[in-house]
């Protein structure tokens, strides 16, 4: 995989290490990562992204209603969201809104990758 | 005529002068029929103070000056025609002073039966006649003293009673005090047999109805039967010869009724002598009276002291009021002071302090079996280095303060320690006399009681804040995953950044690094939960209020941002501390964010705002107030909102505030809930006290 097509991945997290070692690993397996602090963020910066790996829970948009969002725009960016919480029904409903997968935090290196081939595949 | 030839005629006269002329001890004087002197003793000399050779052949009332001297002719006449004259003269001695001589003429006559010459001897009365005018002049004072004295005198004749001892004794009786107990009727007998001779102002006053004489009858009518003892006690004292006998007796006046008096009977052994007896009485009703009512008085109170379910303590505080008085001498004004700089000043004062009665509580107290076993210095009741309350009470004494209370710890005789409420009531005239009462009331119980109510609080306390962390769960889980989730990620891109065909170490180290300030930040969040979850009792300290919402927040960092609100905080700066549990005082202030939090969320606020102020009251006072955006308190749940089990949540268990309230209580504060006036919204305001500075 040459550096020109590595595909971009966007963080957005609105904790910030958590977004950096994203972003870290990212870089260690080969891809692009960008980090944002909030969904607004990355709506605002308006670059677009090949994948967006979100959080659940983030004040302002959350991950889900980002999502929502960018399906009524038009855009169907592959969506990963992740959730340090344990409430039921999140996963399923995130799941039927069409997200790629839920990750459940903390998750291993292999988890996520295994979601970023099938969003990008 | 010389004088020589005088005392030769003498001689011839007297006959031949013989030798006891001059050793008799009476003055001997010989004078011719005209009046001059032929003969004159040795005891004349010494009577006139004029040698013999001197006087001889002087006519002898012009030497002497017999007085008085109108009566002389008289005493002339009677010597010539009965041959003597006896009587008592007053004659003046070589110094002219005054003489009282009884002399005794004797007229000799010659063989024609003419006067020849007087034969005169002389004794001196000067010395009796002098007595007897000082007796004179004290009989009279006293009688003065007699009638005038405020106090009742009896002048008695009992020489018939003397007579009717005396039969008793001939009829065999030696026990008199055993017969009177046995006769009665005797000692009315003596009584009758004794004459009343005088009686002074005073008696009738006391005794009578205004006349002298009704009072002068019978001595039975002053003397009840219940005195009957009394007045034999009182023989008999007369008899066993001591010189009086005073004993408190009832007597009667003559109206009837009867009256305590103070009797005294003196028993002058010249009036004895004569019969004569003299009665003092001095009505003392008033004064049994009064001593009566203080002697009731004193029993109350005694009975108080007693009886009272508090255990009292007299002291004699004579020794520490010395103590003090020295300490001011020396210029001493503050004793706080002066203890600071002299500890071992409390122990003499514990060692000056004794107690010399305690009432039976304080035995049982004290685990006491005497009274004997507690009086004495107080110093081993208080236990070295927690005598603050004796410390105190000192100073209130020292500052004159009537009272001093305080609660301390006690140790009892049989070692034990007690928790006693200890007071002291000494008002300033009392401590003068050297006299303080101390008090001590067993408070162990409610010692106890509040140690296990604080306990009870502290559980309480603990449980809601497992309930609250319960509540914050989510947020929790996700506060301390967001760390963990870094940990794994940068954990993963580590081992992928060594695991290359050339290991990138600058990655790795990077990486490393963040997984450990991760880590660290993860530990934090654990301690925090930690120190929320852990039962433990509560530790009050100074505690800053600003650092304690800095650190409460912490908490809620995520819960906050969940639920979309903004907190601000308005903190005062430079605010004094608080004496508390920083544990307890965040669960406080975590609890009211959360609950503000919950009822915006319920309510669906669009807005979610927070406020947290804390400034400092008028009253000196530090106030904390959380401040919602929400949709206020109901005017109906603003009094039950402390209420235990009362909740406005659906799946509330009403616990949160009530215990709330009683933290802030425990720390000697207050709380309340309102609604703001400015906006909707409700407002919790808790009010803790300054704590107290050294």
């Amino acid at each position: 995989m040459s550096q020109a097509a590595a595909p971009l991945i966007a963080v957005i997290d609105d904790d910030e290490s958590l977004r950096l070692a994203l972003a870290g690993l990212l870089r260690s397996l080969g891809y692009k990562g960008r980090g944002y602090g909030s969904a607004e963020d990355y709506l605002a910066a308006a670059t677009g992204s090949d994948c967006i790996l979100t959080d659940f829970h983030m004040p302002g948009l959350s991950g889900l209603e980002l999502m929502q969002q960018l399906r009524r725009d038009g855009c169907r960016t592959p969506v990963i969201l992740m959730t340090a919480r344990t409430e039921a029904g999140i996963r399923e409903r995130a799941l039927a809104e069409g997200a790629i997968c839920v990750l459940a935090k903390p998750f291993e290196a292999e988890q996520l990758i295994r979601c970023l081939e099938r969003a990008l595949s | 005529m010389d004088a020589e030839g005088f005392d030769r005629r003498a001689h011839q006269a007297a006959g031949e002068r013989p030798e006891w002329f001059d050793l008799v001890h009476e003055s001997l004087i010989v004078r011719d029929a005209a009046g001059r002197i032929l003969a004159w003793n040795r005891a004349s000399e010494r009577l006139y103070g004029w040698r013999r050779e001197q006087v001889l052949g002087q006519p002898v009332e012009t030497l002497l000056q017999s007085a008085p001297a109108e009566l002389a002719a008289a005493r002339e006449e009677q010597l010539r025609s009965a041959g003597r004259w006896d009587g008592e003269l007053r004659r003046r001695n070589a110094a002219g002073e005054e003489l009282h001589v009884e002399v005794r003429w004797a007229l000799h006559r010659d063989d024609s039966g003419a006067p020849a010459h007087i034969v005169e001897t002389g004794r001196d009365l000067s010395e009796r006649r002098r007595a007897e005018a000082a007796l004179q002049a004290s009989e009279h004072r006293y009688r003065n003293l007699f009638g005038a004295m405020a106090a009742s005198f009896w002048e008695l004749d009992f020489s018939a009673v003397g007579a009717l001892l005396r039969g008793l004794r001939k009829a065999g009786v030696s026990d008199y005090a055993g017969y009177f107990a046995e006769h009665p009727d005797f000692a009315r007998q003596l009584i009758g047999a004794t004459r009343i001779v005088d009686i002074n102002d005073e008696t009738v006053r006391l005794f009578g109805r205004g006349s002298k004489a009704e009072l002068l009858e019978d001595l039975n009518a002053y003397w009840p039967d219940e005195s009957l003892p009394v007045y034999a006690a009182s023989v008999l004292a007369a008899v066993g010869g001591l010189p009086h006998y005073r004993i408190e007796a009832r007597l009667r006046r003559l109206d009837g009724s009867v009256f305590d008096a103070l009797f005294t009977a003196c028993f002058a052994p010249e009036a004895v002598a004569r019969g004569r007896l003299l009665i003092g009485v001095i009505d003392i009703s008033e004064r049994k009276r009064a001593y009566a009512a203080l002697e009731q008085s004193e029993s109350r109170y005694r009975n108080l002291f007693q009886a009272m379910a508090v255990s009292f303590w007299q002291l004699d505080s004579s020794g520490l009021n010395a103590l003090f008085a020295e300490l001011r001498a020396q210029g001493v004004s503050d004793l706080h002071a002066y203890i600071d700089a002299h500890p071992e000043f409390l122990r003499q004062a514990m060692e000056v302090s004794v107690a010399i009665d305690v009432n039976d509580r304080a035995l049982t107290l004290f685990g006491a079996g005497s009274t004997q076993e507690l009086l004495g210095p107080v110093t081993r009741f208080w236990i070295p280095g927690r005598a603050e309350a004796f410390r105190g009470s000192i100073e209130a004494g020292w500052r004159r303060e009537p009272g001093y209370q305080a609660e301390t710890r006690l140790r009892t005789v049989d070692g034990r320690e007690i928790d006693v409420l200890f007071f002291v009531t000494a008002p300033p005239d009392m401590r003068d006399k050297g006299m303080v009462l101390v008090g001590n009331i067993d408070i162990s119980e409610q010692v106890a009681a509040r140690a296990g109510l604080r306990q009870a609080q502290a559980e309480l306390a603990h449980a809601s804040r497992v309930a609250m962390l319960g509540e914050l769960t989510a947020s929790i889980a996700h506060e301390v995953n967001q760390p963990l989730a870094a940990i794994a990620t940068n954990g993963a891109a580590g081992l992928r950044w060594l695991a290359r065909a050339e290991p990138d170490v600058d990655e790795a180290r990077t990486l490393l690094q963040r997984m450990s300030d991760d880590a660290r930040r993860a530990a934090e969040i654990i301690s925090r939960i930690r120190g929320m979850a852990l039962r433990r009792a509560p530790e009050p300290a100074p505690l800053a209020l600003d650092a304690l919402v800095q650190e409460a927040v912490q908490f809620l960092q995520h819960e906050l941002r969940a639920q979309q609100a903004q907190l601000r905080l308005q903190l005062a700066p430079a605010l004094p501390t608080v004496q508390g549990d920083r544990v307890q005082l965040q669960q406080v202030i975590v609890n009211l964010v959360v609950n503000a939090l919950q009822a915006m969320a319920q309510a669906g606020s669009p807005r979610r705002e927070l406020r947290i102020e804390t400034l400092r009251t008028a009253a000196g006072e530090i106030e904390l107030a959380v401040l919602d955006s929400g949709p206020g308190i109901a005017a109906e749940h603003l009094d039950r909102l402390f209420e235990s089990f009362f909740s406005t949540k659906p799946n509330g268990m009403g616990l949160g505030l009530p215990v709330c309230r009683s933290i802030i209580e425990a720390h000697g504060g207050r709380v309340a809930a309102g609604n703001r006036g400015d906006d909707c919204g409700a407002r919790f305001v808790v009010t803790l006290p300054v704590a107290a500075t050294g």
